[in-house]
């Protein structure tokens, strides 16, 4: 405390996926002489998590400072916030965001705008956010500078005069750009006396010290002892420390407006705090919370079950501990005749799924079988109650049905215009209705559609890519329900109804959807000693089916007394090695089976 | 637990596993040695007797069977194994005592073990008739000492009442049905056999022909094949007044089964000597599995405690051994013989798997108040059906209370 707020400035680095903003924070870092050249340097250092570094993804907000002595002489404190990079976790980014003056809305030279930095872009100046564009991989023998300052003038409405060139790869440019920083990003404004007014953009758990909470000071000053309110569930915290982020957490007598940090205060979990939540002093509130505060929802749901019965509390233990630092997941008890005891869990989108699946399986060696992915329907009961339901199995006798609605999105598309043709078509497979088409120059176009969120949810992304050879970029936002035809499609393995792969599908998708899972369950589910029909079906009439062959089993040698103990490990060995598969009936299902299903919501192609 | 205590009540079985021979057959797991020198034979047959001398001391009662097998026992020469008959008799006489031999062993001096009555059972590893198939095996007897062997079992079985059995085996590569059709042919004509042991040849770990399996210089009947073999022998053996008892083993009544090999597969205890030598006897309310290292030297140098290994068998192990056996068996599962032994009900707890089997294989399989079992069809497919049955058993909780 006591420090000049003058000399502190607050940035993110904002960018479409890929466009190198871990590498520049790395970057930045380095120069600063943070990280000795020296030593072994972790690949982009933000990115804590395995899952974050081997995808090249920033899952959840990281902070650093950076001493930089400027051109000016003076001493500065840049205080740089990364934020997610993925659509999923947009509402995390726009609270990194809301913690900053500035932004550096990087581009890849060689890529030009993409959809995401626009997006950014417009969630940076809702915020009243300084943009500085910073073209980066100038290195590349692909990069059109001419093209991206032209964009930059055009699409982005900003100074293109403004724009840093710079390789985050190589170095190149960053100098300049720090000068750029201390010269176009303002200082924090803010009372350093008025009560205190603080931004909770993020959290995570440590298991000695518990919640560490990652903070901007807006208004006030915090300091160790002091008694802390959380604005939305007014919980009164006593602050145990405060501190500043470098390599690892730096501990300082305090933080006043301006400031960003981190305080310790006693908090056990993670739940009991909400990013983008109101920090203020318990005897001394500030009138008004910090603005933009909203509880993030799950827009995705499935049930976790563990392959072998006897993992389920395992299981649980994995999820709450990934709890700890993920306060999106949420999850509730949930069972299936198929699968037993497991969790039904909300995600923010599937990215988010598939990065908890990962690490359940990874960080805690189990093997876990996902049921198929719902967005949450709103049905109207023909007596005029309503339900909300998320899971297939809770959906009610059609018959009492009056009509379902379902979650859309307004998805913002921009391609060069080889491809229009393509998506447009893609997106209509997809029931999506275009409000808008932009040419943004003479190359690129903007397409804005209103589409179900169920169709984008799953695989949609894959498939633009590959229409457009990856040239397409894709950002989203949810913008209400609407009424659909809606159906709940069974399938029934020998026989059996197989809950865990029941699903909620727009009617005219049911039969192709059917056939699909018909068709991989037959691939994926080995022979046995019967033969399997494999049946999609609606109430009780079936749409689809297959058949999978019997097997026959070759027949023993002879079998001595010696033998007994040999040929016993031999059926243990084999039982081992059956871990994966799941009991239904009396068919084995592997979990490959059950995540080929999950990965076949699109069969037209 | 160093001496089995089941060595001191009758009832028990014993096995005892000579581990020589000539030369080692291409596809053959077991523990044994060829080539080993004079004196090798020498110190193990010291040991082998020293062992058994103590055994039976501490015996009042002979045992119920004993069954000498390999390896080629007949390595040890008529004198020796007489000398191990005399002395399993001591207490009483053995109700059958089986002689495993190749056929180049079975050598006129062997005569005394089956005139003396002291040897009642004679098994015979034959294998094959056919020059092209022991090749492929690599069978140490030649065709003719196999015929000579023959004879010489013939005229055992008639002379001295020796119940004669033979070892075959079936679906060795390029092999044809007809070949084995008339290798039991011969079998039966020449050898008067009372008992034959029917096996498709198996690829076994770590074996030279497993390893030509791999390489690809060895094309093995197909799958669907070697099942029509199967029936089509089993069908022949019947017609020709041999009943299949269990799934490789047919016999001509029920006095010629092999009593030894049944009280293996009822879990009756026995004990095993010798190297790799196996046994599974009570100690009071466990079950205790012995297993002989695999090492000649440790055998004639060591202790008991160094030479074999002892591990108590969970109620979950025996469970699954017994399905094993049992499943294999003719007469199959023993409702009320499970119950007795095991702490849980039969039909309650596999439930589930039984329904299903009459749904699916009720056709192949017999299920009653007091027993399960599978019928010709069934067996084929016998394997799965062990599978099926342990699958519950390896979510039950150790140990069982009862
Ligand atoms: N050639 C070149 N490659 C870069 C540069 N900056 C980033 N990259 C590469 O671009 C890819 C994406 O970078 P990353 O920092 O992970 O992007 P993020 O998704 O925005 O965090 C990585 O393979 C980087 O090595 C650059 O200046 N030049
Ligand atoms: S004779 Fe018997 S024990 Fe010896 S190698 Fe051949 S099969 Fe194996
Ligand atoms: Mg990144």
């Amino acid at each position: 405390m006591g420090k000049d707020s003058h000399y502190t400035r607050n940035f993110c680095i904002i960018a479409h996926i890929d466009h190198g903003k871990s590498t520049l924070a790395d970057r930045f870092i380095d120069m600063a002489k943070l990280v000795s050249s020296r030593g072994p340097v972790q690949q982009q250092m933000l990115d804590n998590m395995d899952i974050e570094r081997e995808r090249g993804i920033t899952i959840k907000s990281q902070a650093v400072t950076i001493p930089y002595v400027a051109a000016d002489g003076h001493s500065y404190e840049l205080n740089l916030v990364d934020t997610p990079g993925h659509v999923d976790f947009s509402y995390e980014v726009s609270r990194a965001i809301g913690s900053c003056e500035g932004a550096l809305l990087l581009i890849d030279a060689s890529q030009g705008v993409e959809a995401q930095t626009l997006a950014n872009m417009y969630m940076a100046m809702e915020l009243n956010l300084e943009i500085i564009p910073v073209i980066n991989k100038i290195d590349l023998p692909s990069a059109d500078i001419d093209a991206c300052l032209h964009q930059i003038d055009h699409d982005l409405g900003l100074d293109p005069d403004l724009a840093c060139l710079v390789s985050a790869k190589s170095g190149l440019g960053v100098d300049k750009l720090f000068e750029a920083i201390v010269e176009l990003i303002p200082p924090p404004r803010g009372d350093v006396n008025a009560p205190l007014r603080a931004l909770i953009f993020d959290s995570h758990y440590d298991p000695y010290r518990g919640v560490i909470i990652h903070f901007r000071v807006f208004d006030g000053s915090v300091k160790k002892g002091d008694s802390i309110q959380l604005y939305s569930t007014k919980a009164v915290h006593t602050v145990e420390e405060v501190g500043i982020f470098k390599m690892g957490l730096v501990v300082t007598d305090g933080l006043s407006a301006g400031d960003v940090g981190y305080f310790i205060a006693g908090i056990k979990t993670i739940r009991d705090i909400r990013v983008g939540d109101t920090v203020t002093l318990a005897d001394n509130p500030c009138t008004s919370p910090l603005p933009g505060f909203k509880e993030v929802k799950p827009v995705v749901f499935s049930s976790i079950y563990p392959v072998d019965s006897n993992d389920y509390e395992e299981l649980q233990e994995a999820i709450d501990r990934l709890k700890l630092n993920d306060a999106s997941l949420v999850y509730e008890k949930d069972s299936s005749a198929a699968l037993g005891f497991g969790f039904r869990c909300g995600f923010l989108g599937m990215l988010h799924l598939e990065v908890v699946q990962e690490r359940i399986e990874r960080e805690f060696n189990l093997s876990i079988v996902f049921t198929s992915p719902s967005v949450q329907y709103i049905v109207h009961m023909k007596d005029s109650s309503v339900i909300s339901l998320d899971n297939p199995l809770e959906y009610p006798e059609p018959m009492k049905v009056d009509y379902a609605e379902e979650p859309y999105i307004r998805a913002e598309i921009i391609t060069p215009t080889t491809y229009v043709g393509n998506i447009m078509s893609l997106c209509m497979e997809k029931r999506g209705i275009q409000s808008a088409m932009n040419y943004l120059d003479e190359k690129r176009v903007e397409l804005v559609y209103e589409m179900p969120l169920a169709e984008v949810l799953f695989e949609f992304y894959d498939r633009l890519k590959s229409v457009s050879r990856g040239y397409a970029s894709f950002d989203y936002h949810v913008i209400g329900y609407r009424k659909t035809d809606l159906v709940r499609l069974d399938i029934l393995v020998n026989g059996e109804p197989v809950d865990a792969l029941s699903q909620l599908v727009f009617k005219d998708n049911a039969t192709y959807r059917a056939r699909a899972v018909c068709e991989r369950l037959k691939d994926e589910i080995p022979r046995q000693m019967f033969r399997i029909p494999i049946q999609g079906a609606i109430g009780g009439s079936i749409i689809a089916r297959e058949t999978i062959n019997a097997y026959r089993k070759d027949v023993t040698a002879k079998c001595y007394g010696g033998d007994i103990g040999r040929k016993r490990k031999l059926l243990e060995k084999q039982k081992e090695g059956k871990k994966r598969m799941k009991m239904v009936g009396n068919v084995e299902i592997p979990q490959q089976a059950f995540l080929a299903v999950l990965k076949t919501t699109d069969s037209k192609n | 637990m160093i001496t089995p205590a089941c060595a001191s009540y009758s009832g028990c079985s014993l096995y005892i596993h000579v581990p020589f021979c000539i030369r080692k057959c291409d596809y053959c797991p077991f523990f044994s040695k060829d080539n080993e020198s004079a004196q090798s034979v020498n110190l193990y047959f010291d040991a082998l007797f020293k062992e058994l001398n103590e055994i039976v001391f501490s015996k009042d009662r002979p045992f119920e069977t004993v069954f000498i097998g390999g390896g080629n026992p007949g390595l040890l020469g008529a004198e020796r194994l007489m000398k191990i008959a005399r002395l399993l008799n001591e207490k009483g006489k053995v109700r059958e005592f089986t002689i495993e031999m190749n056929p180049e062993s079975l050598t006129d001096d062997m005569e005394v073990l089956f005139s003396s009555s002291k040897v009642t059972r004679l098994s015979i590893g034959i294998q094959s008739l056919d020059e092209r198939h022991l090749k492929t095996l690599m069978r140490s007897a030649s065709l003719s000492a196999t015929l000579k062997a023959l004879e010489r079992t013939a005229y055992y079985h008639d002379r001295y009442g020796t119940d004669i059995s033979v070892d075959l085996m079936t679906c060795i590569p390029s092999q044809k049905v007809e070949d084995t059709i008339a290798d039991i042919d011969t079998i039966i004509r020449r050898g008067h056999v009372d008992h034959i042991s029917l096996y498709n040849l198996t690829y076994e770990e770590g074996t030279k022909l497993a390893e030509r399996l791999s390489s690809g210089s060895l094309i093995p009947i197909a799958e669907v094949q070697q099942r029509e073999f199967l029936i089509t022998l089993w069908d022949y053996l019947e017609e020709n007044g041999y009943h299949q008892y269990e799934i490789s083993n047919f016999s001509r009544t029920k006095e010629t089964r092999c009593l030894h090999n049944e009280r293996y597969w009822n879990l009756s205890d026995y004990i095993g000597v010798g190297p790799s030598a196996v046994g599974t006897f009570h100690d009071g309310e466990s079950v205790i599995r012995r297993t002989g290292v695999s090492d000649i030297e440790t055998y004639c140098t060591e202790n008991d405690e160094k030479r074999y290994i002892f591990e108590e068998l969970s109620s979950k192990e025996q469970i699954l051994e017994y399905l094993l056996v049992s499943l294999r068996k003719n007469e199959g599962i023993d409702k009320n013989d499970f119950n007795k032994r095991f702490p849980i009900d039969f039909s309650t707890f596999f439930s589930t798997q039984l329904k299903m089997i009459e749904r699916q294989f009720g056709s192949i399989t017999v299920d009653t108040r007091d027993n399960f079992r599978l019928l010709r069809d069934g067996l084929l497919l016998c394997d799965s059906f062990i599978e099926l049955f342990a699958d519950p058993v390896f979510d039950l909780s150790d140990p069982l209370d009862r």
